[in-house]
């Protein structure tokens, strides 16, 4: 059975009258420069960073799971249909999954965000929806994408640790999958 | 006795006339030419004039409209011709004045002083474009003239001449004059009569093609009068004017119809060209010639048509004395190409990847596929 699409439909209003931009049932929303958000999230430091991103993706996750009722039993396409288009609609950029191996990995195409707020963001869309702790580690960004690893704490800490020593992020996921020995 | 009185009276007359010819014929003339000219461009019709009986003019005359009557008074001789035309044999003026039929030719003696008065005595009494004498001298003719105690006859003829009669009125009665109005006309027109110009004046004969319409009121030449035609001249026109063979070169077309006897006849030239079929031409043609100088088409098909064997000579391959390179048929080539090429862009390396990396996708759900990724690294 195909997987529900995602349907946008009015779910921005902006209420003209009131000066106000409201997101389904969320409370009152305010547009501000991307580059002026990450710029307070870097300087806010990583905690003020993650509660931000906290702040972001929760709604979003839980949305999504919504929508598609039970979303651990939600097909992985489905899943990223419905969150993907919840991230759409907040202006963070288009979402993506790649598996490599036993890896997920998480894509972001245009991100307005940077690496720290970004990963908070889908960690804590991925705790809102499913209920499991995740960490999301940023492997790579290049000019229009952003790569993020979702695995748990234990191989984030390793997989941080390579990245920090100059491992590309291919060999950190083949060391991931080697059981992180080497 | 009768021919006493006769005599008497020539010589009477005869002595008027040379009474007459001292005088100065010139102004006798004029007078004479001031007459006839008032009258013919006299605008009424003669019966209008005044003491003008129309009845001396001939029977008709009174019918005839004015318009007729002035055309007549502006062609003097044509109104005399008009008026002969009734007595042909009598009137018909040739352009050689023909001797007047005397009724009886006049003794020796009256000729003799005949032949004295001159050249005015010799011209023709009945000559009808005689210009009219005076009216005056016409007048004591009638009065003094007389003849075995008789008045002469009125001079009717004269009149009827000059004056504007009209056709209907070419009586032949004044030309019928009794035979002493002859000798009386010699009297009165003692003069040759002037040459007639209308009569020399006819214009020659225009070919065919260019002869102008003669208007409807000018009347055709008299017939007696004008030229005679000339079937001479007639027949030297045609054959400028023709176009086309004559009955003569017919006559010749048809001989040579004809034709030669037959052993005059070329006998049929032995050749390769004959009436056989051309397809018995082009297979006799190869045999006749080494293949390798026959420069002419090879029989490949029989072709019913000879014309459509000579369209194809042209279009014939070059002579073998000039052998040409065995060139590749190119169109073959170029169709085979994209096929070679599509196989060499496929490398074989790249292929085999493709079904190794190849695996059948199971369906997992989100739960399984984050359990699996949360694994890593313990």
């Amino acid at each position: 059975m195909a997987p529900p699409t995602f349907d946008p439909t009015h779910a921005v209003t902006f209420d003209l009258a009131s000066g106000r931009v409201h997101l389904e049932d969320a409370p009152a929303r305010v547009l501000v420069p991307a580059d002026a958000l990450a710029a307070l999230a870097s300087a806010a430091g990583d905690d003020a960073a993650r509660a931000l991103g906290a702040a972001m993706g929760a709604p979003a996750g839980r949305r999504a799971a919504r929508r598609l009722g039970d979303a651990s039993a939600a097909t992985l396409a489905a899943w990223v249909e419905h969150l993907g288009g919840e991230l759409a609609l907040l202006g963070l950029g288009s979402l993506g999954v790649e598996r490599w191996g036993s890896a997920l990995v998480l894509t972001f195409d245009h991100c307005a965000l940077g690496d720290a707020l970004a990963a908070a963001v889908l960690a804590s869309a991925f705790d809102a929806a499913t209920g499991k702790p995740v960490q999301v580690v940023p492997l790579a960004r290049d000019a229009t994408r952003a790569r993020f690893l979702v695995t748990g704490a234990a191989g984030a800490d390793k997989a941080r640790g390579w990245l920090a020593e100059g491992v590309s992020w291919g060999d950190v996921l083949v060391r991931l999958h080697a059981g992180g020995a080497a | 006795m009768k021919h006493a009185s006769r005599i008497q009276a020539l010589e009477g007359l005869l002595n008027r006339v040379r009474a007459r010819a001292t005088e100065p014929r010139a102004s006798q003339r004029a007078e004479a030419h001031a007459v006839s000219t008032a009258e013919r461009h006299d605008p009424e019709p003669p019966t209008a004039r005044p003491g003008h009986d129309p009845a001396e003019v001939g029977p008709g005359a009174r019918d005839l409209p004015a318009v007729e009557a002035s055309r007549v008074t502006e062609d003097p001789p044509v109104a005399a011709q008009r008026v002969a035309e009734p007595a042909p044999p009598v009137v018909v003026p040739a352009p050689v004045p023909t001797p007047a039929p005397a009724p009886e030719p006049p003794p020796p003696a009256a000729l003799e002083e005949l032949e004295e008065l001159g050249p005015a005595d010799e011209e023709s009494p009945q000559s009808s474009t005689r210009p009219r004498p005076p009216a005056d001298e016409l007048e004591v003719l009638e009065e003094e003239d007389v003849i075995d105690g008789s008045p002469l006859p009125p001079v009717v003829a004269p009149a009827a001449e000059v004056t504007p009669a009209p056709l209907a009125a070419a009586a032949p009665a004044p030309l019928s004059a009794p035979s002493s109005g002859e000798i009386m006309s010699a009297e009165l027109l003692p003069e040759p009569p002037p040459p007639r110009p209308q009569l020399r004046s006819v214009p020659p004969p225009l070919p065919a093609a260019a002869t102008p319409a003669r208007p409807r009121s000018i009347p055709p030449p008299f017939p007696g009068v004008g030229r005679p035609p000339k079937p001479e001249s007639l027949e030297a026109e045609v054959p400028q004017h023709r176009v086309g063979p004559t009955p003569e070169q017919l006559g010749g077309t048809i001989d040579l119809e004809e034709g030669p006897p037959a052993d005059l006849e070329l006998a049929p030239v032995a050749g390769p060209k004959s009436e056989e079929a051309p397809s018995e031409h082009e297979a006799v043609l190869p045999k006749a010639t080494s293949p390798g100088l026959f420069t002419g088409p090879r029989p490949s098909a029989p072709q019913p048509q000879p014309d459509e064997v000579a369209l194809e000579v042209p279009a014939s391959p070059a002579p073998p004395a000039a052998p040409a390179p065995v060139a590749a048929p190119a169109p073959v080539a170029l169709a085979i190409a994209p096929e070679v090429a599509a196989r060499a862009t496929t490398p074989s390396a790249e292929v085999a990847r493709f079904v190794a990396a190849a695996r059948a996708p199971s369906p997992e759900t989100l739960g399984e596929v984050l359990a699996a990724s949360l694994a890593l690294g313990t």
